[in-house]
């Protein structure tokens, strides 16, 4: 019954007619604005160029980390939470470093993803309970402190860390 | 009461927070809108303005071991005739990695749909104040938004000839989803069905959702089977469709005088109706990004497949009369936004909506038959700007250009002279200040 045929062009209600028929004069405007601006942000999307790829980056974690060598997916991973825990079974504990050129280039570098789209795919996964968000530090002498005393814990920084502190260097394997 | 309840959460998670030395994490958003349409009340009164459109959640989350993840959202929303502000638990569940391919997460899981869906209650987590309502209608919101249940979850890395092929994400939910009285869905079947609802019921439901990063950087392929079992009871309205399916019944009879009988005794008017039978969502997409610069495009397929009985009076006597409704929608948009500072995104979606993927005109179903032609469509034309303040706060402007009116019903009740005094092309500006720690 809900797919009976009752409409034929004779029987249309002209109340509908009139506002199947009624229309804003500026439509064609709109889409032309609307057009414009699609086409522009394709274009600066492909133009874009991002200078803090060429900096170098030390993947540093805590010593009792049993792997030594990590290949690039494998630290993306890691950093979009999909790996949560270590060879070992120790759980993975991220840090990062916001509002640094260090942060923009491991990220641009290793996640695919720029600060600002992983700052919004970490709340993404605390807001539908699928993750948390990594602990956050403003230094890197900060984050180098809590890495040492933090089993599990992996991090970045933008020189090799000082004599003296307890960190593994993880090197990057193809 | 309510924010009583709300002050006493809060200190109880701060207290608890520092017994826990650090180990709970809580965060939570507030995000408070303001819509205005130049014609059409879209949810409500929204041709004078209406502030009737916030959101907020408190979250708290733990690690349990190393392998137990715990987390807990408290989330209330008003949003028109809908939420009003009433607490309600968005997600609270525990989540066993057992490996990264295998993980089981119990308890009341957040739903998920699509490329963005999950995130529909969570503002700050999109550049657009509205997701493509053409893929993610208001209407369905209830049905994908969290379920009782297990979830099965995890990434695979599969591999051809020796050659990398990406990683393959899945997620399986099944479990019960518990769809209040008066939501979206209970709404359109009752506006299919012309039929004054009484009661609705949801059975267990199922959800795969598989997820291909491809090799290709920055390219992901997904695609979506949903089904959701649903009954629904009321009465036949007494309007032109049922009069119209009365004399489609009686066309076959070629005794006269029979056929003049059931002319006179036959009532399908006001009478019990029962719908029974799945609601299934099928989505797919692709999304691509690159730099600063993201592209999507989704399709999905809503279909409601029913078996319904009526108890027609014939005389003094019940006449039992069953048949099948299905009904296909269709669904797709495209979409582009584009982070041009840290504090400036913009974005731009053209998104339609065919409540009926078979008469995309409006002219040849009896579903539209008391309203205007240009409710069988809906086409979006949105433009979206974010303005990032500072990691915790936002403020989005967006305007939509609408062509058709289907989703004006799917909110507010309109009444047989309500759809004639639409317009079928209007405006709509949303404006939404949003906060989160």
């Amino acid at each position: 019954m809900f797919n009976n045929d009752i409409r034929n062009e004779g029987t249309v209600d002209p109340l509908i007619e009139s506002h199947m028929n009624s229309h804003y004069p500026v439509q064609p405007k709109i889409r032309f604005i609307f057009l414009s601006a699609v086409v522009y942000i394709l274009l600066s999307g492909f133009s874009v160029q991002i200078k803090a790829d060429e900096n170098e980056v030390i993947i540093i974690g805590n010593p009792d980390i049993f792997e030594s060598t990590l290949t690039k997916k494998e630290i993306r991973d890691i950093f979009l939470e999909k790996k949560r825990k270590w060879t070992d079974g120790k759980e993975i504990v991220l840090t990062v470093m916001y509002h640094s050129t260090i942060h923009e280039t491991f990220m641009i570098r290793y996640i695919n993803k720029t600060p600002a789209q992983f700052l919004n795919f970490c709340k993404h996964l605390v807001f539908v309970g699928q993750g948390r968000f990594p602990k956050a530090f403003s230094s890197e002498e900060e984050m180098m402190d809590y890495i040492e005393k933090t089993s599990g814990a992996i991090g970045y920084l933008s020189q090799k860390p000082p004599e003296g502190k307890k960190l593994k260097i993880i090197t990057l394997t193809e | 009461m309510k924010k009583l309840v709300c002050i006493l959460i809060v200190l109880f998670s701060v207290n608890l927070s520092m017994a826990m030395d650090d180990e709970l994490d809580i965060h939570g958003f507030v995000a408070q809108g303001f819509l205005k349409t130049d014609h059409n009340n879209f949810i409500q009164n929204t041709e004078d303005g209406t502030f009737q459109f916030n959101e907020m959640g408190l979250n708290f989350n733990t690690q349990l071991s190393d392998s137990l993840l715990m987390s807990i959202q408290f989330f209330a929303s008003d949003f028109g005739d809908i939420g009003n502000d009433e607490i309600t638990i968005s997600h609270a569940n525990v989540d066993y990695y057992f490996r990264e391919w295998l993980c089981i997460k119990a308890g009341i899981n957040r739903g998920a749909f699509g490329f963005y869906g999950d995130t529909r209650d969570i503002d700050m987590l999109r550049t657009y104040v509205f997701l493509p309502t053409s893929v993610y209608p208001e209407a369905y919101r209830d049905c994908i938004n969290s379920a009782k249940g297990v979830e099965i979850h995890g990434n695979m890395y599969p591999s051809l000839l020796a050659l990398e092929m990406g990683d393959l994400s899945y997620r399986f939910q099944y479990g019960f989803i518990d769809i209040p009285k008066g939501s979206g869905i209970e709404r359109i079947l009752a506006k299919r069905g012309h039929t004054d609802t009484l009661s609705s019921s949801t059975d267990t439901s199922f959800n795969l959702l598989l997820t291909w990063d491809t090799p290709m950087p920055g390219l992901r392929i997904q695609g979506q089977y949903v089904q959701i079992g649903y009954q629904l009871n009321g009465t036949t309205k007494d309007d032109i469709f049922w009069k119209q399916t009365k004399e489609d019944m009686l066309l076959g009879i070629e005794d006269d005088a029979y056929r003049s009988f059931l002319e006179d005794s036959l009532v399908i008017t006001n009478v019990p109706i029962n719908f029974s039978g799945d609601i299934s969502m099928i989505v797919y997409g692709a999304e691509y990004t690159r730099k600063n610069l993201v592209i999507a495009f989704e399709e999905a397929i809503y279909g409601q497949a029913f078996d319904y009985t009526i108890d027609a009076r014939l005389s003094d006597s019940i006449l039992k009369k069953t048949d099948s409704l299905n009904n296909k929608g269709l669904g797709y948009y495209y979409a582009a936004s584009y982070q041009f500072y840290d504090w400036l995104k913009m974005g731009a979606y053209y998104a339609v909506t065919y409540p009926l993927k078979d008469d995309k005109k409006g002219k040849d179903n009896l579903v539209f038959i008391d309203r205007p032609s240009y409710f069988a469509w809906q086409k979006d034309s949105c433009l979206s700007l974010e303005f990032d303040f500072n990691r915790h706060s936002s403020l989005k402007l967006e305007a939509h250009y609408m062509d058709g009116g289907t989703q004006l019903d799917y909110i507010v009740n309109l009444d047989p002279e309500g759809y004639f005094d639409t317009q079928r092309y209007w405006y709509l500006f949303a404006a939404k200040l949003s906060f989160n720690f």
